[in-house]
C-alpha cells in the first residue's frame, strides 16, 4: 500500500482584491496552511506528496517565499514531493522553477518538467509519477501526461493542472482534460489541480481535484482541504482532510430591523473570529441613526468598524445600492413642502440621469429625505 | 388665541402679580420702570421658555432676594377652549390643562406642539420678529431673516419637515468642508486619500518595474543557462579535437627532433673519425723531423745574434785602430814645425843681438820672432802629448780585441755544443727542423680541438651509444604516432582551431559571468509578487475609498443644490403673498404714498417703489426714519398675518410709534384698531398718544 497526500492551488503570494491592508495577513495565513499540509504529511507518514500546480500565484514570487517552500519540502525528509507547475506558476522562460540554485533543492523534491521523460520512478515504492508542466497560463492542449508501459511499476500516478471538460461549460484554452482521455490513460490515480473546490472527477482511473488547502475568496465551496489517498491492490481509500482556517463569509443585513446600534453589533459579533473575513452588506438604511452616512468613504460605518475590526481578520461593511422603486416618493407628499419639492426635483433628475449617475441621485434623494425627515442626524 | 390672565411669582420686579386681559386693544400704561418691559418678557417667557432650562438669562429674571426661581401661570382661550399653562422655573414643573375637556399634558414636546399650534408662531425668535414689537425694534425682522425664512418655509409646508432645509444645508456644507479640506499638517479627508493614492501608485509602479525586471532577468537567465549548456558541449568537443591535434603536432615535432639528433650524432661520429685520421698522418709527418726544443732554438738564435754583434764590434774596433795608427803616424813626421821653431830661435837671437847692440828698433822683430818661437814650441809640445794619447788608445783597442776574440770563441763553442746535441750540422738546419716540427704540432693541436668540438664533452663511445638509442627511439616513435597521425593538422588549420576554441571559451566565459550576475541579481531581488499584491490591494482599497468619498461629496452637492432649489421654490410662493400683504398695509398706513413692496428672496431685504422717483428704492438709504418704521411695521404685520395664518396670536407693541409724527401715528393707530378685530393687542406705553383707542385700560402701579 502507498499513501499519498494530494494538494494543489495554494496560490502563495496571491493578491486579495478588496481586502486592503488585510491582504498581507491572508497571505501569511497561506504560508501557515502550507506548513500545516507538510505537518500533515509527516503525521500521516505518507510516501508521497503530490502538488498539482499553482503552488505559487505568480512566477515573480519573492526569493524568501521560494526559500520557505524549499525549506518546508526539506522538512519532509524521505517523503518524496512531486510537483508540476500550474497556470499561475507556469513553466515559461521566467518560471520560478527555473534556475533554482541546486544546493537549495532538497533531494526529495522532484519537479516534473521534462517533456521527453515526463515521469519519475521511485524504485523503493514501486511507483512512477507522471507529470507535464503547463508552459503558459492558457493552452488548448491537455496537461495529462502519457503513460509509458515499459515501466514495471506497481502504481502509476499522474499529476496535471487543467480543467476537466464539462460540455458547453468549459473553456477550450484552459488546459482541457476530457473524461475519455482519463479513461484511456491507464493511471491508478490522477491528481488534478486548477479547481479550488475538492471534487471527485472520475472513478476509473480514480481522479480528484484536491482543491486549495485554504479558501481564497468568497463563495468558494468546499475549499480548504487536502486529500489523503491510500492505494493498494484492493479498493483505494480517499480521505478529505480540512486544512483551511480562513472563513470567508458574506451576509446582508437590513438596518431597519435593528432597533439600535448595539443590537446590530451583537448580530455582527455572532460571526467574529480571528480567521474570519466577513463582508456585510447593508440594505435599506432608513432609520438607524449614528451608524451610517452613505457615500462618505471610510467614514462609512466607521464607528461600527472601529468597534468590530479587531474581532475579524478582515471586516468589510458595504452599503448596497438603494432600490430605485422606493416608498419615498413625491407623490406621497404635498408639493408646497420643501420635502415634496426636493423629492420632485430629485425624481426629475433621476429619470433624466444616465445609468452612471442614476444611483448617485437615488442615494442623494434618500439621504436628503432622511435628513428632512429627521431620521438622519445632523 | 386670546390671553386671559397672566400670573407671576418672583418674576423681575413682580414678587406676585396678576394681569387680566381682554379682547382688542389692551392699553397698558405705566411710567418708566413700572414694569412694562418685564411684562413683555414675562409673556414671551410664559409662551416659549422651558422651565427646566438652566440658562443664566432665565435664572436672572427671578426677583432679587428670592432663593426659589419664578413661577408663572398663563390662561388663554383658543378655538373655543380654555387652557391653563403652568410653569415653575424652580422645580421645572410644566403643565397644560384644557377645559372643559379636562385633558392635561405635562411633557414638554406635546405642550410645545399645542402652544405652537395655538399661537401660530413657532419660535420665540420669530415671535419677537413679528408679533412682538418692542421699543425701537420695529426693524428687528432684519436680524431674524433666516428664522423667518424657516418659518415661511414651514408655514408653506404646514410644518411637515422635522428639520429645516437651512440646517441641513449648513450641515452638508460643513461635511463637504471636512471632505474637501486642504491642509499642510492636518490633511483633509479626500486630500489624505489622494496623497495615499499618489504614494501607493508611485510605490506600486516601482515594484512593478522591479518585478518586470525580475521576470526579464529570469527569462534571460533561462536563456543564457541553456546557451551556456550548448556552448559548454561545443567547447568540450572542440577542445578535445584541439588537444589531439596539438598532441599530434607535438609528436611530429618530437620525431623531427629525434631525426635531427640522429643526424647530428652521425655527423659528429664521422667528423671525429676523420680528425683521428688527420692527427695520425700529422704525427707520422712530425716523426720525420727532430724535435728541437724551443729553448735550444732560442739559445742558438741568441748565440748567433751575439756572435754577429761581436763580429761587428771587432770590425769596428779594427777600423778604429787603423785610424788611430794613421793619425799617430801623421803627427810624428812634423819637421816643418821644428824647423820653424829653430828658425824662430835663431831669428830671435839675431834680432835680439842686433837690437841690443845695433839698433833698438829691431826689438820688435825680436819680439815677433820670439812669439813665433813660443807658438812653435807650444805646438810641438802639444803634438807630443797627442801622440802619446793615440798610442795608449791603440794599445787599449788591441787588448779589447783580444777579449772579443775570446768571447767569440766561447760562443761558437756553445753553439757547436747545441748542434752536436741534435747531431745537426748548422743552426740553419736546426731552425728548419724546429719550424717544421712546430707547424705540424700546431696542426695536430687544431685538429684535436676540432675533434673535441665534435665530441661535445663526450667521448666517442658515448656518441656511438647515443646514436644507437636515438635510432631505437625513432623506430619506437614511428609506431607510437601512428594513431594520432589522422589528427595532424596543417599549421594554419591548427591555428584556426586554436582560435575557434579561444573564441568559444571567451563566449563561454562571458556567458558564465552573465549567468552568475543574473543569479546574483535574482538572489538580491527584494521585491516580488507579494509586495506588488500588497500594494495593489492597498491602492485598490484607497482608490475605492476615494471614489466613495468623491461620490459622497457629489451626493452632498446634489442634496445641497436640490434642497436650495426646493427651498427657493417654496419660499418663492410665500414671498409673493408677503409682498401683496405688505403693499396693502403700507398703502393703508401711508395713505397711498407707497403702495408697492418687493422682497429679495435670499436676504429678505425689501425695496419700495417710489412714485416720486419712479423706481424701486432701498428704504434704508432713501426714506426718513418715520417712513422706514412705517414700512417695517407694515412688513411685520404682513409677516405676522402670513405666518400666524388664522391663529391670531397676541400682538405686543411696546411704544411702537415714538418715531412717527402725529399724522403717521394717527394712520398707524387706525390700522391698529382695525387689526384689533383679529388680534388681541397689548399696547404698552408711558405716553397718552393712544388714549381713546383702547378696549381696556390697565394702569401699572408706579
Amino acid at each position: 500500500m502507498i499513501k499519498i497526500l494530494h494538494t494543489a492551488d495554494i496560490h502563495l503570494g496571491a493578491k486579495f482584491s478588496g481586502l486592503g491592508r488585510s491582504g498581507d495577513r491572508v497571505r501569511a495565513q497561506l504560508k501557515k496552511t502550507f506548513m500545516k499540509v507538510i505537518d500533515l504529511a509527516l503525521e500521516k507518514n505518507v510516501d508521497l506528496l503530490l502538488v498539482a500546480g499553482d503552488l505559487f500565484n505568480s512566477n515573480q514570487i519573492s526569493r524568501a517565499t521560494l526559500g520557505f517552500i524549499l525549506g518546508e519540502f526539506a522538512r519532509l525528509g524521505k517523503i518524496h514531493v512531486c510537483l508540476v507547475p500550474g497556470t499561475h506558476d507556469c513553466y515559461d522562460n521566467s518560471s520560478i522553477y527555473r534556475n533554482i540554485e541546486p544546493s537549495l533543492v532538497p533531494p526529495n523534491f522532484h519537479l516534473l518538467v521534462d517533456e521527453e521523460n515526463p515521469f519519475v520512478f521511485f524504485e523503493d515504492l514501486g511507483v512512477t509519477v507522471y507529470g507535464r508542466p503547463n508552459r503558459s497560463n492558457r493552452g488548448g492542449e491537455s496537461p495529462l501526461p502519457a503513460l509509458n508501459q515499459e515501466f514495471n511499476s506497481r502504481f502509476n500516478l499522474a499529476l496535471a493542472h487543467g480543467s476537466f471538460q464539462i460540455p458547453s461549460k468549459s473553456q477550450e484554452d484552459d488546459f482541457p482534460i476530457t473524461l475519455e482521455e482519463l479513461e484511456k490513460s491507464g493511471f491508478d490515480y490522477v491528481a488534478l489541480g486548477h479547481w479550488h473546490s475538492t471534487q471527485e472527477v472520475c472513478k476509473k482511473p480514480l481522479t480528484y481535484y484536491s482543491g486549495s488547502p485554504e479558501q481564497l475568496k468568497f463563495g468558494e465551496k468546499d475549499s480548504g482541504n487536502v486529500l489523503l489517498i491510500e492505494l493498494n491492490e484492493g479498493l483505494p481509500r480517499v480521505e478529505k482532510i480540512k486544512t483551511g482556517e480562513l472563513k470567508w463569509q458574506e451576509m446582508e443585513l437590513e438596518l431597519d430591523k435593528f432597533k439600535n446600534p448595539s443590537e446590530l453589533l451583537r448580530e455582527i459579533e455572532k460571526y467574529e473570529g480571528e480567521q474570519n473575513i466577513l463582508k456585510v452588506r447593508f440594505k435599506e438604511n432608513l432609520g438607524l441613526k449614528g451608524f451610517s452616512e452613505p457615500g462618505s468613504g471610510e467614514q462609512d460605518f466607521s464607528r461600527l468598524k472601529e468597534v468590530l475590526d479587531d474581532q475579524f481578520l478582515h471586516l468589510e461593511l458595504e452599503q448596497m445600492p438603494q432600490p430605485l422603486n422606493s416608498d419615498i416618493s413625491s407623490k406621497n407628499l404635498p408639493q408646497h413642502t420643501v420635502t415634496g419639492q426636493f423629492l420632485k426635483i430629485m425624481e426629475e433628475k433621476i429619470s433624466s440621469a444616465n445609468e452612471e449617475n442614476r444611483e448617485k441621485y437615488q442615494q442623494a434623494k434618500i439621504l436628503g429625505y432622511l435628513y428632512l425627515s429627521g431620521k438622519e442626524g445632523i | 388665541m386670546r390671553v386671559e390672565k397672566l400670573g407671576l411669582k418672583r418674576f423681575g420686579k413682580f414678587d406676585k402679580f396678576e394681569i387680566r386681559l381682554s379682547k382688542g386693544i389692551n392699553l397698558i400704561k405705566g411710567d418708566n420702570e413700572a414694569g412694562k418691559s418685564t411684562l413683555v418678557e414675562a409673556l414671551t417667557c410664559a409662551l416659549y421658555d422651558d422651565p427646566k432650562s438652566t440658562k443664566k438669562e432665565l435664572k436672572d429674571k427671578t426677583s432679587w432676594g428670592f432663593q426659589k426661581d419664578f413661577e408663572m401661570k398663563l390662561d388663554f382661550e383658543a378655538e373655543g377652549n380654555s387652557y391653563s399653562l403652568e410653569k415653575d422655573f424652580d422645580s421645572g414643573f410644566l403643565k397644560l390643562s384644557k377645559t372643559p375637556s379636562g385633558e392635561s399634558w405635562e411633557d414638554k414636546k406635546s405642550i410645545e406642539e399645542i402652544i405652537n399650534q395655538k399661537i401660530g408662531i413657532p419660535t420665540k425668535e420669530v415671535f419677537l420678529a413679528t408679533a412682538c414689537v418692542q421699543q425701537d425694534e420695529i426693524s428687528r425682522l432684519d436680524s431674524s431673516v433666516e428664522a423667518i425664512k424657516d418659518k415661511l418655509e414651514s408655514l408653506v409646508t404646514g410644518g411637515e419637515e422635522k428639520v429645516k432645509a437651512s440646517k441641513i444645508i449648513e450641515h452638508i456644507k460643513e461635511k463637504m468642508g471636512e471632505l474637501k479640506k486642504v491642509g499642510t499638517k492636518n490633511l483633509g479627508i479626500i486630500q489624505k486619500y489622494e496623497k495615499d493614492r499618489e504614494e501607493l501608485t508611485y510605490e506600486l509602479e516601482k515594484v512593478r518595474n522591479q518585478n518586470k525586471k525580475m521576470r526579464e532577468s529570469q527569462s534571460e537567465l533561462t536563456e543564457s543557462s541553456s546557451r551556456l549548456g550548448k556552448i559548454s558541449k561545443e567547447s568540450e568537443v572542440k577542445k578535445e579535437l584541439l588537444e589531439k591535434a596539438e598532441a599530434a603536432s607535438g609528436l611530429e615535432e618530437k620525431q623531427r627532433e629525434l631525426e635531427e639528433r640522429f643526424h647530428d650524432l652521425n655527423t659528429r661520429i664521422k667528423q671525429t673519425q676523420n680528425s683521428e685520421r688527420v692527427v695520425r698522418k700529422l704525427r707520422e709527418e712530425a716523426s720525420k723531423y727532430i724535435a728541437v726544443s724551443k729553448e735550444d732554438k732560442d739559445k742558438i738564435d741568441e748565440l748567433e745574434a751575439k756572435l754577429a754583434f761581436l763580429e761587428e764590434k771587432k770590425n769596428e774596433w779594427v777600423r778604429e785602430e787603423e785610424e788611430l795608427k794613421s793619425v799617430l803616424m801623421a803627427s810624428s813626421n812634423n819637421r816643418t814645425l821644428k824647423i820653424l821653431a829653430l828658425s824662430a830661435l835663431g831669428l830671435t837671437l839675431l834680432f835680439g843681438f842686433l837690437a841690443y847692440f845695433l839698433k833698438p828698433v829691431l826689438w820688435g822683430g825680436a819680439g815677433f820672432t820670439f812669439i813665433l818661437l813660443l807658438v812653435s814650441v807650444f805646438k810641438l809640445l802639444a803634438q807630443k802629448s797627442e801622440r802619446h794619447f793615440y798610442s795608449q788608445q791603440i794599445e787599449q783597442k788591441r787588448n779589447r780585441l783580444q777579449e772579443l776574440e775570446r768571447d767569440s770563441y766561447e760562443l761558437t763553442t756553445s753553439a757547436k755544443n747545441i748542434l752536436s746535441k741534435y747531431n745537426l750540422v748548422s743552426s740553419q738546419v736546426l731552425r728548419e727542423n724546429y719550424d717544421h716540427y712546430r707547424d705540424i704540432e700546431r696542426e695536430i693541436k687544431n685538429e684535436l680541438s676540432r675533434y673535441e668540438g665534435w665530441l661535445g664533452g663526450r667521448n666517442a663511445r658515448d656518441l656511438e651509444s647515443e646514436l644507437k638509442d636515438v635510432t631505437r627511439e625513432l623506430a619506437l616513435w614511428d609506431e607510437k604516432t601512428r594513431d594520432l597521425k589522422p589528427f595532424i593538422l596543417k599549421r594554419e588549420e591548427l591555428i584556426q582551431l586554436q582560435n575557434e576554441v579561444r573564441e568559444i571559451e571567451e563566449k563561454k566565459k562571458n556567458l558564465e559571468i552573465k549567468t552568475i550576475a543574473l543569479k546574483k541579481e535574482l538572489e538580491m531581488a527584494e521585491c516580488g509578487a507579494e509586495l506588488e499584491a500588497s500594494l495593489e490591494e492597498r491602492l485598490d482599497y484607497t482608490h475605492k475609498s476615494l471614489m466613495e468619498l468623491q461620490k459622497g461629496l457629489e451626493i452632498y452637492e446634489i442634496i445641497q443644490g436640490t434642497l436650495e432649489e426646493a427651498r427657493r421654490k417654496v419660499i418663492d410662493t410665500c414671498v409673493g403673498t408677503l409682498e401683496e400683504e405688505t403693499s396693502k398695509l403700507l398703502q393703508e398706513m401711508t395713505a397711498g404714498k407707497y403702495s408697492q413692496v418687493r422682497f429679495d428672496k435670499e436676504s429678505f431685504r425689501f425695496e419700495v417703489f417710489s412714485d416720486k422717483l419712479k423706481d424701486w428704492v432701498d428704504p434704508q438709504k432713501f426714506l426718513s426714519r418715520g417712513t422706514l418704521d412705517q414700512i417695517y411695521l407694515a412688513c411685520r404685520l404682513a409677516l405676522l398675518n402670513l405666518i400666524s395664518e388664522d391663529k391670531n396670536p397676541v400682538v405686543i407693541m411696546d411704544d411702537p410709534f415714538v418715531t412717527f409724527d402725529k399724522h403717521r401715528r394717527k394712520n398707524a393707530l387706525k390700522l391698529l384698531k382695525s387689526l384689533s378685530k383679529k388680534y388681541q393687542i397689548l399696547l404698552l406705553t408711558c405716553h397718552d398718544f393712544y388714549d381713546g383707542y383702547e378696549d381696556q385700560l390697565i394702569e401699572l402701579p408706579a
